[in-house]
């Protein structure tokens, strides 16, 4: 079963290029692929032989396919079908339609996964494949892609079955995670769960069956998807995909059709169905609309007998999907030939078709005795058999019985009317006193055209000749169903009253009298059908589906936009009000309406803490006052200092380390940037007035504070940190911690995060460069001769020579040339250190990164390119390549991602070095850090001073002009 | 845990100072409120983490307080110390950027959502071009085609070429079903046979 369906994704893989180079020719070639799997299907005995292939075991998802007798008859009904409806396709198309090579390629597709569906037996694999018809179905409604109406009936059918497909997955997870239930189809029919639960499950099930299977109200998307090319409608509008609708409700009608939501959904809703849309193909004079309202009311026949829950109606219910199969494709091929070769399907435009047309009349009429129920064919047997079973059905109570019955017979009728309609709508001469213009212009279709309607109209007759037989194939999955006792009626284990076998013949019984009464009320009601039809102008409906889809979308689409706009005004300040009242309310309320833990508050832990809170306290509150950026800048560092010195008194010397190297590095950044912007900000910048805002500030902070006090108190057991050190120089062979959460433990978090230093660093460079990322900052040699000439006498820097004298400080440049290499060398050892000793990646690099700064700012802009030759771009793309190398590096030595490994060497000078894998991954931390400095230096350092300059040179200019 | 209430005041004052800053359309003052808040949150992490003590390596002791500092909140503000750095330098180019087109730093209202907010369903991007504009339903000008797929305008379209639109009917249901009928009634004979 898994070769036929690898061979069908094999065959719609190579179908594009098959129909590329012989263009519509490809067609009965493909076709080989799914007649090959029907021999195969004939051939095999239904012994519910499996095949399993193990695939997501953890989510209970394995490929389990199982051949039983329900498979086979579905199986054989899509491969068949699919290979008749492919030769079909060969004359349909021509060889310039656009897109047919993808048309073919989904075609075959689908023949492959609805194969798959009506063999799997796992209930999440199916919903796979479910949804994959559904995918299908939307490519091949929307063919003609150009048209909206085929791109709205393409959607429509879309998000119809795919809301009924997701009603179905939780209809199978509730299902599969009951006590006593299972992901396994055949373990589900045979020991249904039972309760409330396992009722929700069933009717979510249906749900997504009965959307697949255009059940009312769900139907209108079949009606609509006939805007689809023909060979689609026949195959997946009438012989398969529809029918997994039916397939599904045939498979779990043995186990749950007891169960509470069955009956009236299936009975109600099928019944309905039934009469509704025969009803509606009464009206309509679309040939195709016909068909397809005719085959929403078959449908729920079918639903309807399969779903009833006895043996009989079980084997009514697939006499009529297999006699469905075979003669509504064949009218829906038919009708593809009328609108192929007269121009129009459309009755208005039809007469004296028949005569220009006899064959095609003479199988149309085969075909339409077998939808109509009549003798000889499959058809007949079908509506003779559900007859037997509906009516006295002993899982009913009389009532219901007899309405069912009723309904039946009445729904008989209509078939028998709109086939009648059908027939003369098409062919007949219908008053005229000449062929009309279309039939005029009638090409004949050759017979290859023609070839696969006939099969399949003679396979109806066949069929019925040889129902015995189809009969026993049948049962073999029939008389697995137990007779059931509806809630109200008959228990469990009643048996039928007597089996029914098929045949076209059962002698003088009631069903045949009821078809009797069938045949003159269907053609009574075609009359008076024509006469109403006629005589009455019909008011456009009021109430119907499509509308209220319609009105269901447009409400959601006016209901998003409204929500969007309301939410979204547009204002950042507005935004963050909104989530910082969130912020402070909902945790707040949390708080005090829960139970809270009892706050055991000291007034400090270190006197010294106080002394820096009582800098820090006004700094902050000063922040706010301030309008001079610079003061206010300066301020927040007095802040970020305060924290460090926090930092180490609690025990953090890393974060001390770092806290103070970045506020360092931040205030020269900000004073890089703040020379080019105004001193004072605008005073009219704020949103609202001050004092709402101070009342939200006070109440944010307020919250925040008593919160963590809060949350911190209620910790209760022992703090996995309290394990951390050890296990990190146990396992991670490091003496800090830290530093081994960092490059080890936690090192997907650093990975992210340097990953974020790189998008920012390239963000900032190419913000300012604006239109090219790449290049070193200049160096002395780039510099523009009337500079260079100015430069001179002794220097402790190079590029301090091409600095304007004016702006220069030699103290500063001695101290650089001192202090540089001590600094370098400082960072280098933090960096060593770092796995056993404060220091690491990061702190070493923004000791390298202040000792650059120092450079650029003693020395200018011509010094960071001597200091740096350097791409900054090249940096961080090394450092990145370390960081991510070290990652997948321990994958090629067969350990997860980012492990790390411990290397013992012995040296000849140096004596034993122990080496820790992830230091090179710190490395990689290291370059980028270094890298971000080297960006935001040559950005907002020298390529700002460069601008200076030029605007400082072209003011000039112009004063000299002047 | 015993809760350190110094530590909490100034958390409290840190984030309540940068909130204060955070709701401005200044972009300076707006970083400014968030590297308050920053440090106020890393403060928050560390001090949540558990009361002063040795720092978490090996070997090493202070006097700081009875037992080992939590090493795991520690590596957390790490990484968060240095992206704050990262992202401030990126706020500030924006904020220069700003000045530099705007001659201002400052947060204007996004006029994408402005527009949002007063759009009609009609205008919506996912809507069909060929839909009516008012209801938004779909018409027939989207269905029009000629041989080589252009679309004919739909003055251009004859009555003739208009049942050359397969589903025509779907999409119109109720209005064929107001037709005269089957077109098989004697009188409309002549009628088509034109």
């Amino acid at each position: 079963m898994i070769v036929i369906v690898i061979a069908h994704a094999i065959a719609a893989l190579v179908s594009p290029m098959l129909v590329a180079r012989l263009g519509r020719r490809a067609f009965p070639l493909l076709a080989l692929v799914p007649a090959a799997g029907a021999v195969w299907v004939a051939m095999t005995p239904a012994d519910g032989r499996s095949e399993s292939i193990s695939w997501v075991p953890g989510l209970h998802m394995q490929l389990d396919f199982r051949f039983d007798s329900l498979s086979r008859i579905m199986a054989m009904i899509v491969l068949a079908v699919g290979a008749l409806v492919l030769i079909y396709c060969a004359r349909y198309f021509e060889d310039d339609e656009p897109r047919l090579g993808f048309f073919a390629g989904e075609m075959v597709a689908f023949a492959g996964v609805m194969f798959a569906l009506v063999t799997t037996d796992n209930t999440l694999v199916l919903l796979i494949f479910w949804e994959l018809t559904t995918v299908l179905s939307f490519l091949l409604v929307g063919h003609y892609a150009e048209r909206a109406s085929s791109r709205r009936a393409a959607t429509q059918a879309l998000l119809v079955t795919t809301a009924g497909g997701l009603a179905m997955l939780v209809g199978i997870i509730v299902l599969g995670e009951l006590p006593g239930g299972s992901y396994t189809l055949s373990e589900l029919v045979a020991n249904p769960p039972s309760g409330a639960a396992a009722a929700v499950g069933v009717a979510l099930i249906l749900v997504g069956a009965l959307s697949k299977s255009a059940i009312v109200p769900l139907h209108f998307w079949l009606p609509g998807a006939m805007a689809a090319p023909t060979p689609v409608s026949a195959y997946l509008h009438a012989a398969a995909m529809v029918k997994a609708g039916v397939y599904l409700v045939a498979r779990l009608s043995p186990g749950f059709s007891d169960s509470a939501a069955w009956a009236p959904m299936v009975l109600i809703l099928g019944s309905t169905s039934m009469l509704l849309a025969g009803w509606r193909a009464m009206r309509v004079h679309d040939l195709k609309l016909v068909l397809a309202y005719g085959t929403v009311s078959q449908l729920g026949l079918m639903v309807m007998l399969t779903g009833l829950g006895t043996s009989t109606a079980m084997l009514a219910g697939l006499t009529m999907v297999v006699a469905h199969s075979m003669f509504k494709a064949a009218l829906f091929m038919i009708v593809g030939i009328i609108d192929h070769s007269a121009g129009t399907r459309d009755m208005h435009k039809l007469g004296w078709l028949g005569d220009r047309a006899p064959f095609l009349l003479a199988i149309s009429i085969v075909a339409a005795l077998s939808m109509a129920g009549l003798p000889p064919m499959l058809g007949f047997v079908g509506k003779e058999t559900a007859l037997a079973a509906v009516v006295g059905t002993p899982v009913l109570n009389t009532t219901s019985g007899w309405l069912l019955s009723a309904a039946l017979v009445l729904g008989s009728m209509i078939t028998l009317a709109y086939s009648i309609r059908f027939i003369r709508g098409a062919f007949g001469r219908k008053h005229l006193r000449r062929p009309s213009p279309a039939v005029v212009n009638w090409h004949a279709p050759d017979p290859f055209f023609l070839s696969a309607p006939t099969l399949l109209a003679a396979g109806g007759l066949l069929a019925a000749i040889f129902s015995p037989q189809l009969g026993r194939i049948l049962e073999t999955y029939t008389t697995q169903m137990p007779a059931i006792g509806l809630p109200g009626r008959a228990r469990a284990g009643t048996p039928d009253p007597e089996a029914y076998h098929l045949a076209l013949w059962h002698g003088f019984t009631f069903e045949l009298a009821l078809t009797a009464v069938v045949i003159v009320g269907g053609v009574a009601l075609y009359f008076i059908n024509r006469l109403m039809v006629a005589r009455v102008a019909f008011a456009p409906q009021r109430l119907n589906a499509d509308r209220i889809y319609d009105a269901t979308l447009r409400g959601m689409d006016t209901a998003s936009n409204r929500l969007t706009g309301f939410v979204q005004r547009g204002s950042l300040p507005l935004t963050q009000t909104i989530i910082l009242v969130c912020f402070a309310l909902l945790p707040t309320a949390a708080l005090i309406m829960g139970s809270r833990a009892e706050l055991d508050v000291v007034a400090w832990s270190s006197p010294w803490q106080i002394l820096v809170g009582v800098v820090m306290v006004p700094a902050a509150i000063a922040v706010i006052i301030m309008r001079n950026r610079l003061a206010a800048t300066l301020l927040v560092g007095v802040t970020g200092y305060g924290v460090g010195v926090i930092f180490a008194l609690q025990g953090a010397p890393d974060l001390a380390l770092t806290q103070i190297l970045v506020e360092t590095l931040l205030l020269v950044v900000f004073v890089l940037v703040l020379r080019k912007l105004p001193a004072e900000v605008d005073e009219k910048n704020g949103i609202g007035k001050r004092g709402p805002r101070l009342v939200l500030a006070i109440v944010v902070g307020a919250a925040a504070a008593a919160v963590t006090a809060f949350a911190a108190a209620a910790r209760s057991t022992e703090p996995i940190a309290v394990m951390i050190p050890e296990l990190a120089y146990e396992y991670g062979d490091g003496a800090n911690p830290v530093n081994v959460l960092l490059v080890d433990i936690r090192a997907w978090d650093t990975m992210g995060e340097v990953a974020v230093l790189v998008a920012a660093a390239t963000g900032v460079a190419s913000l300012v460069f604006r239109n090219r990322r790449f290049g070193t900052a200049p160096r002395v040699a780039d510099a523009p001769d009337d500079v260079r000439e100015r430069r001179g006498g002794t220097t402790w820097l190079r590029g301090g020579t091409l600095i304007d004298p004016r702006h220069r400080s030699l103290i500063l440049e001695v101290t650089t040339r001192l202090v540089f290499p001590t600094m370098m060398v400082l960072s280098v050892y933090f960096f060593f250190s770092g796995h056993n000793a404060p220091g690491g990646g990061f702190a070493g690099g923004l000791t390298a990164g202040l000792a650059l700064v120092l450079r650029y700012l003693a020395g200018g802009r011509y010094e960071l390119g001597e200091t740096i030759p350097i791409d900054a771009g090249k940096i961080l793309g090394a450092g990145l390549a370390f960081a991510v190398g070290t990652a997948i590096f321990s994958l090629f030595l067969g350990a997860p991602v980012l492990s790390s490994a411990t290397i013992e060497i012995t040296a000849p000078i140096l004596g034993d070095i122990k080496l820790v894998t992830a230091l090179f991954f710190d490395l990689g931390v290291y370059l980028i850090v270094i890298g971000l400095v080297l960006d935001i230096l040559r950005s907002l350092g020298a390529r700002l001073d460069s601008k200076e300059e030029q605007l400082a040179l072209r003011r000039r200019v112009e004063v000299g002009v002047r | 845990m015993t809760i350190d209430l110094g530590m909490y005041v100034l958390i409290g004052v840190l984030i309540a100072a940068g909130t204060f800053l955070l709701i401005e359309r200044s972009i300076t003052r707006m970083l400014l409120g968030l590297l308050l808040i920053g440090n106020g949150v890393n403060l928050m992490l560390i001090v949540s983490g558990g009361p002063p003590g040795d720092p978490p390596i090996v070997g090493r002791t202070s006097t700081a307080g009875d037992g080992v500092a939590d090493p795991l909140a520690q590596a957390m503000v790490l990484t968060a110390i240095v992206i704050s750095m990262g992202i401030a330098a990126f706020v500030l180019t924006l904020a220069y950027r700003s000045y530099q087109l705007n001659v201002k730093d400052v947060l204007e209202d996004d006029p994408e959502d402005t527009r949002i907010s007063k759009r009609r369903v009609a205008d919506a991007p996912d809507r069909d071009r060929s839909d009516d504009p008012i209801t938004g339903e779909p018409s027939m000008r989207g269905d029009a085609f000629d041989e080589k797929g252009n679309p004919i305008p739909l003055d251009a379209l004859t009555n003739s070429s208009r049942e050359d639109l397969e589903a025509f009917a779907t999409l119109h249901d109720g209005e064929f079903d107001a037709d005269e009928g089957d077109g098989d009634d004697e009188d409309r004979d002549d009628e088509d046979h034109r």
